[in-house]
């Protein structure tokens, strides 16, 4: 073997450094194109979900409605008496403001149950309540009207337990009666529609 | 001294040729040489511009796909606050389900005494682990079998049905309990201030009223109760 016969070796190992460089870049150019097509189909999958969720969420727009305007109708009046104290203000004002003779009062806060027939399971939206026992004694309309003023004034609260009998004079009426005040969690505020 | 230069060339001695020339052949290894040089940079220039369309169309569908994402976490988000507030309300329903306004019944039953009937006592309780079922004690002076039908009526015409009945009459007294249940009629209490809405049952996703609430709405001020001077307990 000569130089000339090196060179030509060398002149041909040049050739296939050539060709394996060509190679090299042909085969990033492939599995780039490989991963454009894979970011292709998941961004085709991404907005096939969307455009799901997107009816979805629309449909469930339109089904609960009637529910959300129910609940914007009620929860001024929830948030009014958000409080424990908030509760137990508003029944005394009522009380002052009917003139009514109050033989009794206590007031408790109590945890409320859900109202589901599932034993022991809590409320999320009404944790707690406030409890008002309230013994009266006093003319029988006036009683009646305060206990109607107390269910109109106050929406939310819930008379949970009365007992009317006859009072000590005319006509008067002794009236025990068990008053439930909602304490609702505040409700979440929600984020703008997408 | 200058030597000219045939002289030289006289001088210098034959020798034999120590690199014999190439084979024929081997004219092609330039040629090749020349061809991958050139292919090879024509070929790599073209990967190359492929390479570069695929990065950056894969970026574009990256950002697409990032942005589909942020979307869908949004929807998802709204779709999740939806259903809370669903899930409130039916709590909300439920409570004020068991909250209607009692006062109008008491009245009712007050009102329905006949002037020869009394009551002796009223007891109203709300049953704790069904607010919708609500029980009445009455306790009553009454002549006749008639006061009691009078006031079931009267219960009746507040949209209440009494279940398990039950009457005991004792020389005059009357004791009457039963479970009294608000039937379905026309749409959710709503607040004095607040529209009259009637949920439909199936649109609570997850937590929603289990009953079709179908009620008059509450009246904005309770009824006040006019001076009537009998029947008073």
């Amino acid at each position: 073997m000569n130089n000339k016969h090196i060179a030509c070796l060398a002149i041909l190992f040049l050739c296939i450094l050539i060709f394996q460089g060509v190679s090299m870049v042909r085969t990033r150019a492939n599995a780039m194109q490989a991963a454009s097509a894979a970011a292709e189909r998941t961004a085709n999958d991404a907005a096939v979900g969307l455009r799901m969720q997107r009816v979805t969420l629309e449909d469930l727009k339109h089904k609960t409605s009637d529910l959300i305007q129910f609940l914007d109708s009620w929860e001024p009046h929830l948030a009014r008496l958000s409080t424990a104290e908030s509760g137990e203000l508003n029944v005394n004002a009522l009380v002052k403001s009917f003139g009514l003779i109050l033989l009794a009062q206590r007031f408790e806060l109590t945890p409320n149950r859900a109202d589901n027939g599932v034993p022991n399971a809590s409320n999320a939206t009404i944790p707690q309540l406030v409890r008002a026992h309230l013994t009266v004694e006093d003319d029988f309309i006036k009683t009646l009207n305060w206990l109607g003023e107390i269910e109109s004034k106050l929406p939310t609260a819930r008379v949970s337990s009365l007992d009317i009998a006859r009072g000590q004079s005319g006509n008067d009426i002794h009236m025990n009666v068990v008053v439930d005040i909602p304490l609702a969690v505040p409700r979440a505020t929600p984020s703008p529609t997408p | 001294m200058k030597i000219a230069r045939r002289l030289i060339d006289d001088l210098k001695t034959e020798r034999p040729n120590v690199t014999p020339p190439l084979p024929a052949y081997l004219r092609l290894v330039p040629i090749l040489f020349y061809g991958a040089v050139l292919g090879g940079i024509v070929l790599s220039g073209l990967f190359l511009v492929v390479l570069r369309n695929a990065t950056a169309t894969e970026q574009q569908w990256k950002a697409e796909a990032a942005e589909t994402t942020r979307q869908l976490a949004e929807v998802q988000a709204a779709r999740g606050m939806l259903e809370s507030q669903a899930r409130r309300a039916g709590d909300i329903v439920a409570w004020v389900e068991g909250a209607r306004s009692l006062q109008p019944l008491l009245v009712g039953i007050i009102r329905g005494m006949e002037p020869t009937s009394s009551i002796i006592s009223l007891e109203i309780a709300r049953d704790p682990s069904n607010s919708r079922q609500i029980k009445l004690d009455l306790k009553l002076n009454a002549q006749s079998s008639r006061q009691i039908d009078s006031t079931l009526q009267e219960i009746a015409s507040h949209d209440y049905r009494t279940y398990n009945p039950n009457q005991t009459q004792s020389r005059g007294e009357v004791d009457y309990q039963a479970t009294l249940l608000y039937q379905p009629a026309r749409s959710l209490p709503v607040p004095a201030d607040g529209p009259s809405v009637a949920p439909k049952t199936s649109s609570a996703p997850a937590a929603g009223p289990s009953a079709t609430p179908k009620t008059p709405p509450v009246p904005a001020a309770a009824p006040s109760v006019a001076p009537k001077a009998s029947p008073a307990p």
